[in-house]
């Protein structure tokens, strides 16, 4: 009995408005602000030691090789703190999607609904709106 | 007497680089010495054009540099201005960074740096063309004081030629076919015309079509329109062909009922001149310079709501439509814009 609250049409047409609602400008991505994350969370101890000036270059290249060893220990344990942020922030977003999922059913059936009352307000006037006929 | 062209991105297929061409030929036909210089030159364009580092040649000569994207060159530009040469500029309109900034934040940061060359040159560009007064507009926000509109030199006999006899026979007859030509791009929207398709197929025409024509400039963006169309289940009522030939553009415009636009930046919209050319229906938001563009002859929506647009498409008068878009289009043809851009250079010169 439920079902037949809702026009079939009446449901796509509000899928299609909240699809498209995800995708306006400039809106926030998920994805891309993971992604982001996955990239930050890895450190480079490979520090560059270029340089015009051929001392300035030397002196890089022995402090390098003198601090490698507690630069990789320090970027070992940040990489590791990293990691388990991504992997948090991926278990974040999974949650969040069935979630929005669940929000985004109850929305096209609310829209539906509202299209339905308005369709069932404009019937009541004389020379109500008969394209929102059309649309069931 | 040189007018000598300058252009970051030289490219066949191209609305800035088949108007680089026709103007100097233009130029040259008024008895002016003109080249053309860029930064990257595409092929098969490597003979039509130089790289813009190259020696010019000296003497009595205006450099026409075309804007629309960032590059070296309008630092370049602004050099030789400084040093004494005379600088116009035809602005051919720059994307808000925000519309990428979701899906290309690389491209984002490219257009606002555009922007920031653009409003650098303002004091040094003696005379500014633009293509539309949406631009003009925008020039003169960022200090041009000497402009002056000037529509886009596009051949529009171009588009009565052949078109891919084989692809219009295989195209499907059943149904309405909507189309929209553009770079998949932020600004261009291609979701909401994929939306209002959606709904238009559910509710007036289950055998309408659409064809979405052109090549990405956001890849991420075209994989979300690839996404909703999965979640609309459009199946293969949406074809996505990306770039196509010439032969194959007309194809496609033949086979056209309805060309849909749902872009919110434009700064003159050449697939409208197109579709209005070629007597297709244009639907359309009413956006920056489409409206100026259209000039009454299609249907403007000031809202893009799928059901919205849906009904535009279905209630349109397509033979006055059509019509209207023939006659709209004489305005814009290469003999009325080559007087226009002769004419502009000229009042410069003189």
């Amino acid at each position: 009995m439920a079902n037949d609250l809702y026009s079939p049409d009446d449901l796509y047409v509000a899928k299609v408005r909240l699809s498209l609602s995800r995708l306006g400008v400039p809106g926030p991505d998920l994805e891309g602000a993971l992604g982001g994350l996955r990239a930050a969370a890895r450190f480079d101890v490979d520090v560059p030691t270029a340089s015009p000036r051929r001392e300035v270059q030397l002196v890089k290249t022995g402090v390098k090789r003198v601090s490698g060893w507690y630069l990789r220990y320090l970027a070992d344990q940040l990489s590791g703190f990293g990691g388990a942020l991504v992997n948090w922030a991926d278990a974040l977003a999974a949650k969040t999607q069935i979630l929005q999922g669940e929000v985004d059913e109850v929305a096209v059936r609310l829209q539906a609904l509202e299209t339905r009352v308005a369709r069932l307000e404009a019937g009541r006037q004389p020379g109500g709106d008969e394209r929102e006929d059309a649309a069931q | 007497m040189r007018v000598d062209q300058y252009l970051p991105g030289f490219a066949p297929h191209d609305a800035i680089g088949n108007h680089t061409l026709t103007a100097r030929r233009i130029l040259r036909d008024a008895g002016y010495e003109s080249d053309i210089w860029a930064e990257h030159i595409l092929s098969p364009l490597e003979t039509e054009a130089r790289h813009y580092t190259q020696d010019a040649p000296g003497g009595d000569r205006v450099l026409l540099f075309h804007t629309s994207t960032s590059s070296a060159m309008s630092q370049w530009i602004k050099d030789r201005a400084v040093r004494g040469e005379r600088v116009i500029t035809d602005y051919h309109n720059i994307t808000p960074g925000r519309y990428f900034l979701r899906w290309e934040p690389h491209i984002a940061d490219a257009m606002e740096d555009a922007r920031t060359e653009l409003a650098m040159l303002a004091p040094f560009a003696q005379f500014s063309m633009a293509d539309s007064a949406y631009n003009e507009a925008e020039l003169r926000e960022l200090g041009y004081v000497n402009t002056m509109v000037c529509n886009l030199l596009v051949d529009l006999e171009e588009y009565h030629r052949v078109p891919d006899k084989a692809l219009l026979d295989r195209l499907p007859r059943r149904g309405m076919r909507w189309l929209f030509v553009g770079r998949v791009a932020p600004n261009k929207c291609q979701h909401d015309v994929v939306g209002a398709f959606a709904v238009y197929r559910r509710l007036y025409d289950p055998y309408a079509r659409l064809t979405l024509v052109g090549g990405a400039t956001s890849p991420r963006y075209r994989l979300a329109i690839e996404r909703l169309a999965g979640e609309l289940e459009l199946g293969d009522s949406l074809e996505m062909v990306g770039s196509v030939s010439d032969a194959e553009l007309l194809a496609y415009w033949a086979a056209a009922d309805v060309f849909v636009c749902m872009s919110e930046h434009e700064g003159f919209c050449v697939p409208v001149l197109e579709a209005m050319e070629l007597g297709v229906p244009v639907v359309a938001y009413n956006s920056t310079a489409v409206p100026e563009t259209l000039a009454g002859a299609g249907v403007l929506v000031d809202d893009k709501d799928p059901l919205t647009v849906a009904n535009a498409v279905h209630d349109m008068d397509r033979e006055a439509l059509s019509a209207a878009g023939r006659k709209r289009a004489e305005h814009f043809s290469l003999q009325n814009t080559s007087k226009a851009f002769l004419e502009a250079v000229e009042s410069f010169l003189a």
